[in-house]
């Protein structure tokens, strides 16, 4: 098999545009500072008791418990794929209908859904969507996936850095 | 999406599926607490609708992705109402002489 | 040779192994959330067709519905065994 090294460089690419999106995306609309939902409220204190940030783990409990701007990234990658642009505004109403299906009152996923449509219609010219996908599963897998107390602190020292908790 | 191992082509998603649906049996089987074993057939759930979905039966696949948050949502209000039922019962036990004899 | 869905089946894996394994329920959950997003993006590459981006977004927005369901319930019985 022949590895080829320009698909690591647009996935890499492609993995610090997604996780820049969601991160920055969420932090704005304030989901470190409180929990929306009632489940992100447990899954914050346990990783306070096993020596994580708070304001980190009601960032995480909120991307579990409802579909924010990670999500949205995701549908947006995978409707810019199969459909073109206009996928794009297919996935930002799918996920507006998932926010309020989770009692979320917020506007984080769609507009999270439409910067990430913008900005894969932006950087398709050298990056094709399916790398996108890709990079979103890995970013998502560098945050819930591999060490949850440093990503929690990472999360919340972000948060403090731009001044939203 | 087919990989090419040496010769015989290999695909990803049967395979994930199945990894998951047979780890999601054993671990319903192992764990003992109720939450575990319906966090455990959530997982189930999820490797079921990928082996669905890598026969292309797309119809039953949003059907069954539509019907399965109801079963979860059904059944833990069962435990809920277990629970509560079982601390109620224990309170009052000593209080009510109807129920000693 | 397709780089992409073997390190997305070689993330999820990895995911599966680990739900499987941790005794924390949290951190199973949170790991649960992960491997949903690796399978409806591998549900989007099998099926390059627009009924299969359907079929994604439908099965991710209900798991993400039942996880939100599970740490509901894992909230009230801690409150309720911490209380009595």
């Amino acid at each position: 098999m022949d590895v080829n090294w320009m698909d690591f460089i647009k996935l890499l690419i492609s993995t610090g545009v997604c996780w820049t999106n969601f991160v920055l995306v969420d932090t704005y609309f304030g989901l470190p500072r409180r929990p929306g939902v009632s489940g992100a409220e447990v899954i914050g204190k346990t990783l306070e008791r096993m020596g994580g940030d708070i304001n980190g783990g009601y960032f995480m409990g909120n991307i579990v418990c409802s579909p924010d701007a990670s999500a949205g990234t995701l549908m947006a990658s995978i409707f810019y794929y199969l459909l073109g642009f206009k996928g794009g505004l297919i996935a930002t109403l799918l996920i507006f209908i998932g926010n309020r299906l989770c009692n979320d009152p917020g506007y984080a996923g769609t507009l999270g859904t439409f910067s990430a449509t913008v900005l894969i219609h932006l950087l398709s010219s050298f990056i094709e969507p399916k790398y996108f996908i890709g990079g979103m599963v890995m970013a998502i897998f560098t945050i819930q996936g591999l060490y949850h107390v440093g990503a929690s602190k990472v999360l919340g020292y972000i948060g403090r850095k731009l001044g939203m908790i | 999406m087919k990989v090419e191992v040496d010769g015989g082509t290999v695909e990803i998603l049967p395979l994930v599926s199945i990894f998951c649906i047979v780890m999601g049996c054993i671990g319903v089987i192992l764990n003992t607490d109720y939450l575990d074993k319906i966090i455990m057939l959530e997982f189930l759930t999820g490797g079921l609708i990928g082996l669905i979905v890598s026969f292309y039966y797309l119809d039953v696949a949003i059907l069954t992705s539509i019907m399965e948050p109801v079963s979860t949502v059904i059944l833990l209000l069962g435990s809920l109402k277990y629970l509560y039922l079982k601390r109620s019962k224990k309170r009052y036990s000593s209080k009510l002489p109807i129920l000693v004899k | 040779m397709d780089t992409l869905v073997l390190l997305i089946g070689v993330i999820s894996f990895v995911v599966g192994l680990r739900v499987f394994l941790t005794r924390n329920r949290v951190q199973r959950l949170l790991y649960l959330c992960c491997l949903n997003f690796a399978i409806a993006a591998l549900i989007a590459l099998y099926i390059k067709s627009p009924m299969g981006g359907v079929a994604a977004a439908v099965y991710f927005i209900g798991s993400t519905l039942s996880s939100n369901a599970i740490a509901h319930t894992i909230g009230k019985v801690q409150r309720l065994e911490g209380r009595g």
